[in-house]
């Protein structure tokens, strides 16, 4: 986990998690682009995309439709820790890069994301970590790899699905849930809960990050005074 | 709570919770209050201070520029972009003496460019494209532009340019001039108080 890798954007993070990279940039808040909206409150615009060589067939360069979809609910997780209406009438831009995907890269990014908008001081009710889990019959398991998770070619009988959350740590509000595969409800619970406590382990360690770029920032504020 | 003290300071990340509010804590910029408890908006460094009223004001202050956009009632500098008989376009540079990273639109109408005889206004002689002026944001206005007005003494052209590219000296309400070919020009001329004159050109804005 880093933050301040892009120097020209407001705020940036990336995160490694197991062999999934990746960078995320926020820019904002700026005046918003599409004359059409006005609103009271702030916009989020959020852009998610695959590196070319991320995967290992090779995307396009344009956005496919898993991306925008991905792009979507990226942006409504995170509608919800984001206080808009601080900046009314402006629009903060999130852009995520996915440099390799192992696994579950809408967990990674929202961790990334609500890591890069911290440290670009744009008010945030709180943290976002995001975790994703794998059911197979008998067993669950945390942050899959790419061969552990989920394909809707191959496993379409009962028990076997990915689920993927993204969790409010401090106000213990749940901001995405992403489900894909067949489960039974018991079996949802059990994976909601697996992912909340594992976030609460996480939590720790993004605050960490935090707090070691606000001490950087103001030991290069400090070397400026003496100078 | 986990907060590191380190050189004095109290670090926190967004959504950690300060302390208890209650009449004697007041939370400031940078903090929002939830389930009885001030808490943090921002990753930054907790600042205590204590007010007359002997309450204590808790803001979290973050190293980098603050997220300020322009709201109802600031004074703004812009810089003028386009003239027209009944309005100007202008790009908002900073708010207060916060400067933006990106400049937001603004529209100054022409009833809103001085407070006495608003009919009689000429843009022309008010405002030319590329002066700096000094504005109140009136209202939000539309998804294009925020609403300014200069109809104050103290709003109105600070810095501008004569036809030949040199930076001009207020001579009065209604006009400028320039030092070297002792042209006068006219605009609508901001009062402002010398120290802040001096300030300005130091600054080279």
């Amino acid at each position: 986990l880093k933050t301040g890798i892009i120097s020209q954007a407001k705020g940036s993070a990336y995160i490694e998690q197991g062999n999934t990279k990746l960078v995320c940039g926020v820019y904002g808040p700026r005046e918003v682009q599409k004359k059409s909206d006005f609103s009271l409150n702030g916009q989020l615009f959020c852009e998610f995309k695959f590196a070319p060589f991320s995967c290992q067939k090779r995307r396009g360069h344009q956005q496919d439709n898993e991306e925008l979809v991905l792009s979507g609910l990226l942006r409504e997780a995170l509608e919800a820790a984001v206080c808009l209406h601080k900046f009314p009438k402006a629009q903060v831009e999130v852009n995520v890069m996915v440099i390799e995907n192992d696994g579950s890269p809408l967990a990674a990014a929202l961790t990334c994301a609500s890591l890069a908008l911290a440290s670009a001081s744009i008010p945030m009710y709180d943290l976002m970590i995001g975790t994703s889990v794998r059911q197979i019959p008998k067993l669950f398991l945390l942050d899959p790899t790419k061969d552990e998770e989920w394909q809707p070619e191959l496993n379409h009988d009962e028990n076997n699905s990915n689920l993927t959350v993204g969790f409010m740590p401090s106000t213990h509000q749940v901001s995405a849930y992403v489900h894909e595969g067949v489960s039974k409800t018991e079996d949802l619970e059990q994976m909601l809960k697996l992912a909340t406590e594992y976030c609460l382990k996480v939590q720790p360690v993004v605050q960490l990050c935090l707090k070691e770029t606000v001490e950087k920032i103001l030991s290069n504020e400090g070397e400026k005074v003496d100078e | 709570m986990t907060n590191k003290e380190s050189d004095k300071c109290l670090i926190c990340t967004p959504g950690q919770r300060i302390c208890l509010s209650d009449n004697q804590y007041i939370g400031g910029a940078g903090t929002y209050t939830r389930q009885g408890y001030i808490t943090s908006c921002l990753a930054g460094v907790v600042k205590v201070t204590s007010q007359h009223d002997k309450r204590i004001l808790i803001e979290v202050r973050s190293g980098k520029e603050q997220t300020v956009v322009p709201s109802a009632g600031d004074v703004v500098t812009a810089r003028v972009t386009q003239i027209n008989p009944r309005w100007a376009r202008c790009a908002i540079l900073c708010v207060k003496d916060i400067v933006l990273a990106e400049p937001f639109r603004g529209q100054l109408r022409k009833e809103d460019v001085r407070a006495t005889e608003k009919d009689r206004v000429e843009m022309y002689k008010c405002f030319r494209p590329n002066d700096i002026i000094l504005a109140r944001v009136l209202s939000l206005g539309d998804a294009h532009s925020y609403v300014l007005s200069t109809a104050e003494n103290e709003l109105g052209v600070v810095i501008a340019y004569s036809e030949e590219g040199t930076p001009m000296v207020p001579v009065g309400w209604q006009e400028m001039q320039c030092p070297k070919t002792y042209v006068k020009e006219l605009r609508k001329v901001a009062k402002v108080l010398p120290e802040t004159i001096s300030n300005e050109n130091a600054t080279g804005v």
